[in-house]
């Protein structure tokens, strides 16, 4: 009983310091456990791009895009096309995590609201 | 004014003039590493303002902390704590704002904003260093530090607490701006993530047993060696840990990023910043 004797002297800040320590290592186990454990290993990027808004700004037609990636595996250089009529646009996102969004922007001269808009992504690199 | 007065006024002049020399080296050498790294002079303007303020803020905190807790004296005063740290908040902005226009990194023609804010980022480590280069050098003795501190020479267990957050978040925040760190994050699998935040317990832990036992604190931390690993190791880890995420945050990398995707980053964050509480009770 030496152990309870000991405690009794333990002061409070060293309890919540603990206790905050082992619980955030614990979390932090458990949810790099889980995805260890059911996480698929075999995945491919599966990037998403959906068109978020268009604004008109200084004479240009600025869509904004949301690439999400469905699946687990980070996908980088994430290229994505946006095409309106003959006219297409590109940008590169750096890194589209896992279950993760990123967010960027296509420059069209002409009005994308009175086309067809299409956008996608084109490929990605691992990383 | 007679003869004497004039000498003692040469003489603490002269003292504080060292004084601010040295802070201003402190300064360079702990920025110096973030003021060559091309991210950090981006992140100057593309930080988000109100994260960018609230670690300016936070900093402030730390360094009115470390003015307490740090070296081998303990002020008295908190008075002057708050004076130590705005000293060297100026110090940090004045040699940041040199280094950075040396280097043609901030100079005219470009917005104030983005200046302030490549300077203001800089700034941290700046004025981390010109605190840490007055406390560790600067033991004259005679200005005003009282005797109590020297009685009680180490910081009580929250201090010790304190000065492993400040070595977190002095070695997170060295490492946070590359993206090698997210990097890193995406080319481990869970497996090894797993085996990184044990490395880092145990890195952390053999640091807090093999210091921990120099001094008074043998007394204070009492003789079981569970108890050490609770109430040090781990309460340490969990501050690397808060601290880890704390930094990513400010730089805006959990922003659209999935849960396991967080704890990765913060478990490769969590390595640094976990070295950097262990030896913080070292350095500091």
């Amino acid at each position: 009983m030496s152990q309870n004797k000991q405690r009794a002297s333990t002061p409070m800040l060293e309890w919540i310091a603990a206790v905050t320590g082992l619980l955030l290592t614990l979390t932090l186990l458990v949810l790099l456990g889980k995805e260890a454990l059911l996480g698929q290993r075999d995945d491919v990027p599966a990037v998403e791009v959906r068109v978020e808004r268009i604004v008109e700004k200084e004479g240009l037609f600025v869509v904004e895009v949301e690439a999400v990636n469905r699946s687990g595996e980070t996908a980088s250089a994430v290229e994505i096309e946006g095409t309106l009529g003959d006219t297409a646009s590109t940008v590169t996102i750096d890194y589209v995590p896992g279950h993760s969004r990123r967010r960027a922007g296509l420059y069209f001269r002409e009005d994308p609201r009175a086309g067809q808009l299409d956008v996608r992504a084109l490929g990605y690199e691992a990383p | 004014m007679n003869a004497a007065a004039n000498r003692t006024d040469d003489g603490s002049n002269r003292a504080y003039a060292r004084g601010l020399a040295r802070a201003f080296g402190g300064a360079i050498i702990f920025a110096l590493p973030l003021l060559m790294t091309m991210e950090m002079w981006f992140l100057g303007f593309y930080l988000e303002p109100g994260r960018l303020l609230l670690f300016l803020l936070l900093n402030f905190v730390v360094l009115v902390g470390l003015s307490r807790y740090a070296g081998f004296e303990h002020t008295s005063r908190w008075l002057d704590d708050l004076l130590d740290a705005l000293a060297a908040c100026a110090v940090g902005v004045i040699a940041a704002a040199i280094i950075l226009t040396l280097f043609g990194v901030i100079g005219p023609g470009m917005m104030p904003d983005e200046i302030a804010g490549k300077i203001a980022i800089q700034s941290v480590p700046a004025s981390f260093g010109a605190m840490l280069a007055n406390k560790q050098f600067g033991n004259d003795g005679s200005d005003g530090k009282d005797d109590a501190g020297e009685v009680e020479s180490r910081a009580g267990y929250g201090g010790q607490l304190f000065l492993m957050m400040a070595g977190a978040l002095f070695l997170a925040f060295n490492m946070a701006p590359t993206e090698e760190m997210i990097l890193i994050s995406y080319q481990m699998s869970p497996w090894q993530e797993i085996g990184l935040v044990l490395l880092s317990i145990l890195l952390l832990h053999s640091f807090v047993y093999s210091v921990g036992f120099g001094g008074q604190e043998e007394a204070s931390a009492g003789s079981g060696p569970l108890r050490t690993f609770f109430g040090y190791t781990l309460a340490g880890y969990g501050i690397a840990l808060i601290v880890s995420l704390y930094v990513l945050w400010t730089f805006g990398r959990t922003d659209g990023a999935e849960l396991s995707q967080i704890a990765g980053m913060t478990t490769v964050l969590g390595f640094p910043a976990a070295i950097g509480a262990a030896i913080a009770r070292l350095v500091i």
